[in-house]
Parts: C-alpha cells; structure tokens; sequence
C-alpha cells in the first residue's frame, strides 16, 4: 500500500494504522525527514508535482502487489478573494487537485493487475460551498467529481474512491485553530465550542477515525463501499 | 505563463478565458466571464488548475476592485470542455468552476451577486444570460444554471 503525504497528520495515521493492521506499506512525503520517526515502512519523499518524480515512483511500484494508493497528501489554502494572488492559488489547486490524477496515472498498471484501490483524500470542503476558501473547494470540488466519474466510467482497472474528512485534529488544524482564536481575540476554548455547535457530533475527528476511514475504502473489493463518502461528524450531511 | 492566460479577452462586459467557441451576449448590467476548454496534452491540469488561477484573477478584479454604487452582477459561463461527462478530466473541471463560484458566491454577500452557467456551447445560454440581466432575477445568487440537463 502507498500512502502519500505521510508526513502529515492525516497521512501519518493512515500510516501508523495500516502497518498495525499488517500491510505492507511505502510512505511517501514531499518533505525528507518528515518520515524519520516512522517505523516498519519504507519511506520515498519527493514532489508530486514533478512528473519525473512521477515517474520514478511508478517505477518503484511497477512490480509490487499494490493493493491500494491512499492519495493523503495536500495543503490548506483558506483565503478571501480579496488576498488571493496567482502564486498561492496554481500551489494549491496543482497540489490538492491536479498531482490526484497524475498520481494515479503513475501507478495505474500495478494498481490494475492487483485489482487495487486508489483511495483520495478529499474534504467535506468539496459537498458544499465555503466562504473564505473558494480556492481550496475549487480544488477538492475538482477531486470529488473526477472520482465520481472515473467511477462511473471505468468497469475496469483499478476501484476509484474519494474520502471526504470534516474537521480532524491534525497538528495544522489545532495550530490554524489555536491562530483564529487568537486573531478573534478569544481563547481556543470558546472557538472551538462554536465550531463544536456547527457538528451534530459536538468535537472534531481524531486522525486515527480518519484514518480508520481511509483504510476502510482502501480495501474494500469494487461494489462493497461506496464511491464517495464524508466523515464530517454531521457537519455536512451528505 | 499561464497556458490559458494568453487566451484571457476583454471584450465590453464579456471575459473570455481559454478558447470560448460562439458568440456570447452579455446583456447590461450583467457581466460575463465565459470559460472555454481546448483539446491539451494535459488536460485535467490546463482545464482545472490553470483556469481556475485565471478564473480568481478575473473574479478579483471584478468583484473586488474600486467601489461601485450599484451591485455588480456576475455570471460565470463553462462551456462543457472536450468529452462532457463521460470525461473524467471535463467533469472535474465544471466541479472546480462550480466549487469556485457557488463559495464565492457565499463570501462576496449581498455586492455582488454571482451565478454559473454551464451549456454545450456559448450560444445556448442566450436566454439564461438575459434572464440574469433581469430583475426578475434579483434573488438568484449562488445558484447553477445547468443547460446540459435540458439539451
């Protein structure tokens, strides 16, 4: 099983959970270093973004028994039109958006002969509209329909799937929350029990449920999980 | 460079952004920015990333740059790119427009009132585009007007 951005809290739970459940895993992280402390697992780091990257990574997978890709790895990128620049919005659609396919495309071969599962991390950021992150819903928008369609148009190769996290407590997401509260000038007690009072569930996802989640679709055969699914505490019913 | 900023037109309240086959009526007040989709190498990254950047660049200066007394009144045109739905790549394009627009739409509040409409080609739109021109429509924000569904 390969698992991209491992380094990261999603990621990195997708990671420590599939090993402890015994698969045989590669993580991978643009990031060298990010996966030192990672134990029992193989470790690639590079940039997704490169096609020679790319590239090689296909290679390194061609003959193994691949029995999934959970494609984890991204950036957040919340930001009003108003600060948007040009810079900013091509990383984070190139990042979340367009290194999905690309990466799929790089490991389609061994994913086909294994029967295998392509698993992408997208967001409950892509069933619904977000004020001060249209960049980042245009990019996870992007994801959720290309899995929807590869889906409905592939009878053959590998099972497509999307995952679509509500608000998990990575170390970015408590750092990000632990800065509004702190621009909002209250303390991250009361942010949060606002934000609570927007999820049925009342607290975030730990990144071991994501990533249970996230497991879950990877191995699954075609036809026993569905195509899409969100994991949003209620947030965003779907 | 862009591959698609090159194509990005200005013509009276029209935007073209990638290649927009057809005539596109933007009747006053209503402002158009029309999205077009050629056949390229690497498609899903052209069509969603590389439009969108151009798209928010636009979007930016449109509804965001010096005041204006009256309510701009934006409509995003697609013009379903090479494949329609049976491509993965076309699909995931008119989703990213869609999840661009519809938060914009939410973000930008009552100033700016922002629409999409997604049509085989430009032409089709006509009557959606003068619709939205129209008082009639003066609650209608945030919504997409699909014209695939009734072709």
């Amino acid at each position: 099983m390969l698992i991209t951005g491992a380094g990261g809290g999603i990621g990195r739970a997708i990671v420590e959970l599939a090993v402890e459940r015994g698969h045989s895993v590669i993580a991978h992280d643009l990031k060298p270093g990010s996966l030192a402390d990672l134990r029992g697992v193989e470790t690639i780091t590079g940039d997704l973004t490169s096609k020679d990257h790319l590239r090689l990574l296909g290679r390194r997978v061609a003959d193994e028994p691949l029995e999934a890709v959970v494609a984890s790895h991204g950036i957040a990128g919340a930001v009003a039109l108003a600060d948007v620049d040009e810079r900013r919005s091509r990383a984070i659609l190139t990042i979340n958006a367009s290194t999905v396919p690309a990466l799929f495309e790089a490991v389609r071969e061994p994913l086909t002969r294994s029967h295998g599962t392509y698993v992408a991390v997208s967001s409950q950021a892509s069933l619904r509209a977000e004020r001060e992150n249209a960049v980042y819903c245009a990019s996870k928008w992007a994801v959720t329909g290309w899995v929807r369609a590869m889906a409905a148009g592939q009878a053959e190769g590998p099972t497509v799937r999307a995952l679509c996290p509500g608000r998990t407590e990575t170390p970015l997401f408590v750092a990000a929350t632990e800065a509004i509260a702190a621009a909002q000038g209250q303390t991250v007690e009361a942010y949060n029990k606002d934000i609570h009072d927007l999820i049925p569930l009342r607290r975030f996802a730990t990144t071991r449920e994501t990533a249970s989640l996230a497991l879950y679709l990877a191995t699954q055969p075609r036809g026993a999980a569905p195509t899409v699914v969100a994991n949003s505490g209620g947030e965003v019913p779907f | 460079m862009s591959p698609v900023r090159s194509d990005a037109q200005l013509s009276g309240n029209v935007i073209r952004i990638g290649p927009v086959d057809g005539v596109v009526d933007a009747p006053e007040p209503l402002c158009v920015v029309a999205l077009g989709y050629g056949e390229v190498e690497d498609s899903f990254h052209v069509w969603v990333t590389e439009t969108n950047v151009e798209l928010f660049e636009r979007l930016r200066e449109l509804a965001t740059g010096a005041p204006r007394e009256e309510k701009r009144l934006i409509a995003v045109l697609v013009t379903e790119p090479p494949g329609g739905r049976a491509n993965p790549d076309a699909v995931a394009a008119v989703e990213s427009v869609r999840g661009a627009v519809l938060s914009l739409a939410v973000e930008l509040g009552p100033a700016v009132r922002l629409n999409i409409v997604v049509a085989r080609q430009a032409a089709d739109a006509a009557q959606v585009l003068r619709y939205l021109a129209s008082p009639d429509a003066d609650y209608v924000t945030g919504s997409t007007f699909d014209l695939r569904e009734t072709a």
